[in-house]
């Protein structure tokens, strides 16, 4: 009986998965800035232009390759699409006094947070990192991606360039 | 304003709770010994180890303390199952493990969750039915405050190699429910090896002259018993039975005791035990 | 049939909300979803149980509605029976956490489950991995409230959540944050920023026991201390909690202390660490009969590095709540590009150190010994550290580009590891050295190969491994892997197995499915005086993660 609810229940999720049309925006919940200064994630937003959010940790080899390849274009995209990368650390306190020096040691430039009790990671229903997502300028959510190969960040690319198409429409 | 002062409130209630406990530190229990003829309710308690289990021997005086306050009342066995019962060379060749032992673990779940740990009456106790031993107290001081509601009375012999087990149950209330009657043969003070992280019990890393206590040996009619009496047994009626099981060589005959329960088929909860000790 | 209602009220609300969802006026609704599940075949080879069920499921569903200031949500959890490795109490179905949150402005109220963490989490922090099957999110209500900028005060009450049901115990606490830089104008751009808070946790637990008398009203409070100036970073935590008699310190009477400090130097391209820590009798749960991973009130994580390749990772360190002094040091920097030793692109290189002892712990007085339970257990004086080693590693760490396509990381690791302190079971300290080499090579439309070569070297426990991975890559969709872990240094000839697995994973945008089948070996969990045999297992398993 209960497995049969189980599976109406995903056949209902799935066909209002495909029901709802509507962006999502960027839920409310408080995370720090590498200051300390606590930081509403509603008030992301790059100045009309698209950003890119992205969860990762210091001990996720596919998070740091991820960020590895994105430090070599990021200077490019910013130039071509002014996109801004807000990358959100779920170190939890066993690792997040490593960050600052981990990152400095990469010498990687995105605006960084500190997401230490996950409360973020949770409320975007993220399950593994890696796990990417792109909002558009008004801070509507149009794409995401968990897990990260060499060459991912091309996709990354198309999809900007995509947004960038449609504003100037 | 109203937001701070409801805050200020929860924080001095919180604030105010903070209980510092002077010595003594422990009570000092009479146990209430009883030598009269009364039928007292005993409490069974179930405690799963391992040869191999470092922590087992600190736990294990745990129970034997509560066994010098509750005397006869407490009546327990030792199964030796899961990981840490396993045989290894070289000092560790003895299997006590059994058919029962291994079936009541699957059964309940116990030694997958942890060891050591044990059942009490086999019965749910602050939510858990498999208990680990700082909740062994209290558990087993809950059960021996209910009223008996039978009597059981063993006469177990050994002739020749096979033990003979005649015993009565006696109905002090109505019981309603399907009842039934398991007996296990245990085995007390058998010495082997025992691991142990614990000076104040013994050596560590090995206790080669540990007294394993009561050991659970085989079961006389299995794992799960038989149906004693269903639905409904009165005060009138009295139940006899009788089993016999052979000893098996190994077994040292001069420290084997026969433990008898009844329990409720549904709920699988002890109603009542006893142990005796087989002549 | 309660459960069974419940959740279909609660569903039939939100789909039709879904539906109207569609003009964002109505609100929205977001959820995720995963399900592991694992087919087992017995393997007397590796040691590996019969599974009678076969077939092992762990599945979640996370379902939220966010409407202006106000949002809700619940998780459903099923596990038809629990995979093996994680706790057996885990089984069937139920509505796992539910919850109802208003925020607005400076105020937010929650009702139901939540997580929540205060500081550091040496007091207080409820939080969720899935991974090691912890969740204990507490069931009451939270209040966070910001008088003035720079101002947080936060306030809870609860019991934690035990499987799919409730822990024994009552969790109070209230943390207040100060951040001067915040609150003062003045100060607002200032290159010194301070912040300090202050937490106080107690819990209530009636006490039933015949031989101890227990305190009912455990408290404990900590304060902390964050400062920044330029490059330099610095964060101490001090905990201090009353008699606190349990399972996992043998119901001693002692007083529980811990303290933190961490400083960190750090600029572009270099950074130093430094970090100390001691605890002293700080296992703090809302049971005080409680064991292994279950409802803890506090969070002491250990202060080593986390490993991420399998050989380095077969030693992890546990942290010891009933005490433990542990220090740790990190140097990293990045040597720059189009030099001789850098390289091309540069080089970044890593160095770390921690080790780990106990306390000091001195006896009382001539008739009581150490750690006796029923008394105050033992004094231990704070600035000396305890002669017996738990844990040492040391690693150093190289990454470099070699050319536009390849990319090297290179791992040193040699660990001391004290199995009867960390794992519960007898046996030498062991020391072992690791190898690791990470390569990748990106190829031509979006397609990589990466390979990993690892060696872990030890004469104690089972001896020498030697593992192999190849991944070959296609993104963002595919990948494939192949991977052999051999213990071909076991003493024991016959334990000498080849641990091989095949893997597979397909990605769409935020949903991923990932298989893999083979062998795995097995460990001992101990957290405490408990421990729990993680089977090795043989067989399929499935990952299959989503969100909407």
């Amino acid at each position: 009986m209960k497995r049969i609810l189980l599976i109406i229940i995903s056949g209902i999720l799935l066909t209002s998965l495909h029901a709802q049309k509507a962006k999502s925006t960027i839920p409310s919940v408080t995370i720090r800035n590498l200051d300390g200064v606590q930081v509403n994630t509603a008030d992301f937003s790059n100045d009309g232009k698209p950003f890119i959010i992205s969860f990762w940790a210091t001990y996720c080899k596919p998070c740091v390759r991820e960020f590895n390849s994105l430090t070599d274009v990021y200077e490019e995209w910013q130039e071509e699409t002014g996109v801004k990368l807000f990358a959100i650390s779920i170190d939890d306190s066993r690792t997040s006094n490593n960050v600052l020096p981990f990152i400095n040691g990469k010498g990687w430039e995105f605006d960084f947070y500190l997401d230490v009790n996950s409360d973020f990671k949770r409320a975007m229903n993220v399950n593994l990192v890696p796990h990417t997502f792109i909002c558009n300028g008004k801070g509507e959510i149009i794409w995401q991606h968990t897990s990260f190969a060499e060459g991912g960040e091309m996709e990354m690319l198309e999809i900007l360039r995509g947004l960038l198409i449609e504003e100037k429409e | 304003m109203k937001k701070t002062i409801l805050l200020f409130i929860a924080i001095s209630a919180i604030i105010s709770s903070c209980d510092v406990i002077e010595p003594p530190y422990t009570t000092t229990n009479t146990g209430q010994d009883t030598t009269t003829n009364q039928v007292v309710q005993k409490v069974y308690v179930e405690y799963f180890t391992g040869h191999k289990c470092i922590n087992c021997p600190t736990e294990a005086a745990q129970l034997k303390a509560l066994k010098s306050i509750y005397g006869d009342k407490l009546v327990f066995i030792s199964i030796h199952s899961g990981a840490f019962a396993t045989p290894s060379a070289p000092n560790y060749l003895v299997d006590y493990r059994t058919i029962t032992g291994n079936e009541l673990d699957a059964n309940f779940d116990v030694t997958t969750i942890s060891v050591p740990n044990s059942l009490v009456n086999r019965k749910q106790y602050e939510g858990d039915v498999v208990l680990p031993s700082a909740a062994w107290g209290g558990a087993i001081a809950a059960e021996l405050l209910r009223m008996p509601q039978a009597a059981i009375c063993l006469n177990p012999t050994l002739s020749g190699n096979s033990i003979e087990l005649k015993a009565g149950i006696k109905p002090l209330a109505q019981i309603e429910g399907t009842f039934m009657i398991s007996a296990y043969i245990v085995e007390d003070s058998i010495m082997s090896w025992q691991k142990n992280n614990n000076i104040e019990i013994g050596p560590t890393p090995d206790i080669t002259d540990y007294y394993h206590r009561y050991v659970l040996r085989t079961s006389m009619n299995g794992t799960f018993g038989d149906t004693l009496f269903c639905p409904v047994a009165m005060p009138t009626d009295s139940f006899n039975i009788n089993y016999s099981t052979p000893a098996d060589p190994t077994w040292n005959t001069s420290k084997l005791y026969v433990v008898c329960f009844i329990y409720n088929k549904e709920t699988d909860e002890v109603l009542q035990v006893e142990m005796k000790k087989i002549k | 049939m309660k459960r069974l209602l419940t959740v279909s009220i609660c569903l039939l609300t939100l789909i039709t909300s879904t539906v109207f969802a569609q003009e964002q006026k109505m609100g929205e609704i977001r959820g995720d979803f995963q399900t592991d599940f694992q087919l087992y075949q017995e393997d007397s080879l590796i040691g590996a149980p019969p599974v009678p069920e076969k077939f092992l499921m762990n599945g979640y569903l996370n379902l939220s509605y966010t409407k202006g200031d106000f949002s809700a949500g619940m998780r459903y959890e099923a596990y038809y029976n629990a995979l093996l490795g994680f706790d057996p109490r885990y089984k069937g179905n139920g509505i796992a956490s539910r919850w109802a949150s208003y925020k607005h402005k400076d105020f937010e109220i929650t009702a139901g489950n939540f997580y929540e963490q205060f500081g550091g989490g040496t007091l207080l922090r409820s939080y969720e991995d899935r991974s090691l099957g912890i969740d204990n999110s507490i069931d009451g209500f939270k209040i966070i409230y910001s008088p003035v900028s720079g101002i947080y005060l936060k306030g809870l009450v609860g019991q934690h959540r035990y499987f799919f049901d409730k822990g024994q115990g009552i969790v109070r606490g209230a943390d207040a944050e100060i951040n001067l830089n915040e609150m003062f104008e003045k100060w607002k751009d200032k290159s010194l920023r301070l912040t300090f808070g202050g937490s106080f946790v107690s819990k209530y637990q009636t006490d039933k026991d015949p031989i101890y008398n227990l305190p009912e009203n455990v408290g404990a409070f900590a304060g902390r201390v964050t400062m920044q100036y330029k490059k330099i970073n610095m964060f101490s935590e001090y905990a201090y909690k009353i008699n606190d008699p349990s399972a996992i310190n043998k119901q001693i009477y002692k007083d529980g202390q811990a303290l933190f400090l961490s400083g960190s130097y750090s600029t572009k391209g270099f950074s130093a660490l430094l970090s100390l820590k001691r605890i002293d009798n700080m296992n703090f749960r809302s049971d005080r009969t409680a064991t292994g991973n279950m409802l803890q009130i506090n969070y002491l994580p250990s202060l080593t590095r986390p490993h991420a390749y399998s050989l380095s990772a077969f030693y992890p360190y546990a942290t010891q709540a009933n005490g433990e002094t542990a220090v740790q040091g990190q140097v990293t920097y990045k040597i720059p590009k189009n030099t001789k030793l850098g390289g091309k692109y540069g080089t970044d290189i890593t160095l770390n150190f921690s080790r780990v002892h106990d306390i000091q712990r001195n006896a009382i007085n001539d008739t009581i010994s150490i750690g006796q339970s029923g008394t105050l257990g033992y004094t231990s004086p704070f600035l000396k550290i305890g002669d017996e080693l738990f844990f040492q590693d040391f690693n150093l760490a190289f990454g470099r580009r070699l050319n536009k396509n390849l990319r090297l990381i290179a791992e040193y690791v040699y660990i001391v590891y004290n199995p009867e302190v960390i794992e519960g079971h007898a046996g030498n300290m062991v020391h072992a050295h690791t190898g690791v080499l990470d390569l990748t090579l990106k190829l031509k439309n979006k397609k990589s190969i990466r390979c990993e070569l690892q060696h872990l070297y030890t004469e104690q426990d089972e001896g020498n491994w030697a593992m192999a991975l190849i991944e070959f890559a296609v993104a963002p969709k595919w990948s494939f892997g192949v991977q052999d872990i051999y213990n071909y240094g076991n003493s024991n000839s016959d334990k000498r197995l080849h641990y091989y697995l095949l893997s597979f994973s397909y990605t769409h945008n935020s949903s991923r499915m990932a298989i893999s089948y083979g062998k795995q070996r097995e460990g001992i969990v101990c957290v405490g005086g408990v421990c729990r045999n993680v089977p090795a297992s043989n067989g399929l398993l499935v990952s299959v993660t989503t969100n909407f």
